[in-house]
């Protein structure tokens, strides 16, 4: 509590500009970034690993959905994160079309919200999962051109017809 | 003056601690990867807030870098606990919140728990270099009233998630 009513600014104890020093050969470049840009895109042959492992996830997460023996909020919980882990990553490594197919396959679970029959549900969110199969294990990277829009708008459509956006 | 585009100076981050809190490995790894080749030598990391928590008091960070979706305390209850916590180890930590969202209201939500900085993914080196920057440039005030103990939330913060436009690219 204030003693006069007054509001008290304090700043941090401990500044960072007290740690970091602007000289001497450590210093960030443009040389620095560029190779640190470098270590990232040679994590791309370790991403499609990951991606295929994270399908996988989200492939048993929609079985025990329609198998009905799990919770089926943990199953879309699991799909969900994973998902958007791969919405976050694809684009870092210019497979920006799984990134967006993660991201509508977010967007739909957050408009999932029990009004409708599981079974249409449950086909949205195997659309979703159907187009990441097609796309990953075909290796399309960037947006995948005519095809990468087809896919895209098919899903987009698909999704929204079967499970409606609230207006 | 340096070559990147911000006319401020550039850094040696080597003796900055860096606490990196996702539970996803591979983001984990990317993020180091960046780190350690930007120089920093102390990167620690957490898969939950639990845990990152417990290496907050072992090993206290100079920064913290955390995700947004993350089980099975999220992001923002993690920042929340970091800047309002009784048992907070320190509430003064700036912190860069990771995430995949980029809506203004999560943004602003972000900089009301206390979050210096918001990178959007996908990762960059330049824009993790960019959010460092402005963390370690724009130091948050804290402020203290009759009711509420934190984060000023009227701050102008003028970094790369917040205010400044992140388009301006640092390697032409």
């Amino acid at each position: 509590m204030t003693d006069n009513g007054k509001n008290i600014f304090i700043a941090s104890p401990n500044p960072l500009s007290g740690k970091v020093k602007s000289t001497g050969k450590n210093v960030v470049t443009q040389d620095t970034l560029r190779k640190a840009e470098k270590v990232l895109a040679d994590m791309a042959g370790d991403y499609i690993i990951w991606v295929k492992s994270d399908l996988l996830k989200i492939q048993y997460a929609y079985e025990d959905l329609i198998g009905g023996k799990v919770e089926r909020k943990e199953c879309l919980d699991q799909i969900f994160s994973t998902s958007h882990d791969i919405k976050g990553q694809g684009g870092t490594f210019g497979y920006t079309l799984i990134t967006q197919i993660g991201n509508f396959l977010c967007r739909l679970i957050e408009r999932l919200d029990h009004s409708l029959p599981v079974e249409i549900e449950n086909k949205a969110v195997q659309i979703h999962i159907d187009a990441l199969h097609v796309v990953i294990h075909s290796n399309m990277k960037g947006g995948g051109g005519i095809e990468g829009n087809r896919i895209l708008d098919g899903i987009e459509l698909m999704g929204k017809k079967l499970v409606p956006e609230k207006s | 003056m340096h070559e990147l585009n911000n006319p401020r100076a550039d850094y040696d981050l080597s003796e900055l601690k860096i606490l990196l809190v996702d539970d996803n490995e591979n983001m984990r790894s990317m993020v180091k990867s960046i780190l350690y080749t930007l120089g920093a030598r102390t990167i620690n990391s957490s898969e939950d807030g639990d845990s990152a928590f417990t290496k907050m008091r072992t090993n206290p960070p100079d920064i913290i870098i955390c995700d947004w979706v993350m089980k099975p305390i999220s992001g923002p209850m993690f920042v929340k606990h970091i800047c309002r916590g009784k048992d907070s180890p320190n509430v003064y930590v700036p912190i860069i919140m990771l995430t995949a969202y980029a809506d203004m209201e999560k943004v602003l939500a972000s900089r009301d728990l206390g979050v210096n900085e918001f990178l959007v993914k996908p990762i960059s080196a330049k824009n993790l270099y960019r959010s460092i920057k402005a963390v370690i440039e724009n130091e948050k005030e804290f402020v203290k009233t009759d009711t509420y103990f934190g984060p000023d939330r009227r701050r102008v913060v003028k970094t790369s998630g917040f205010g400044e436009d992140r388009r301006s690219p640092v390697i032409e």
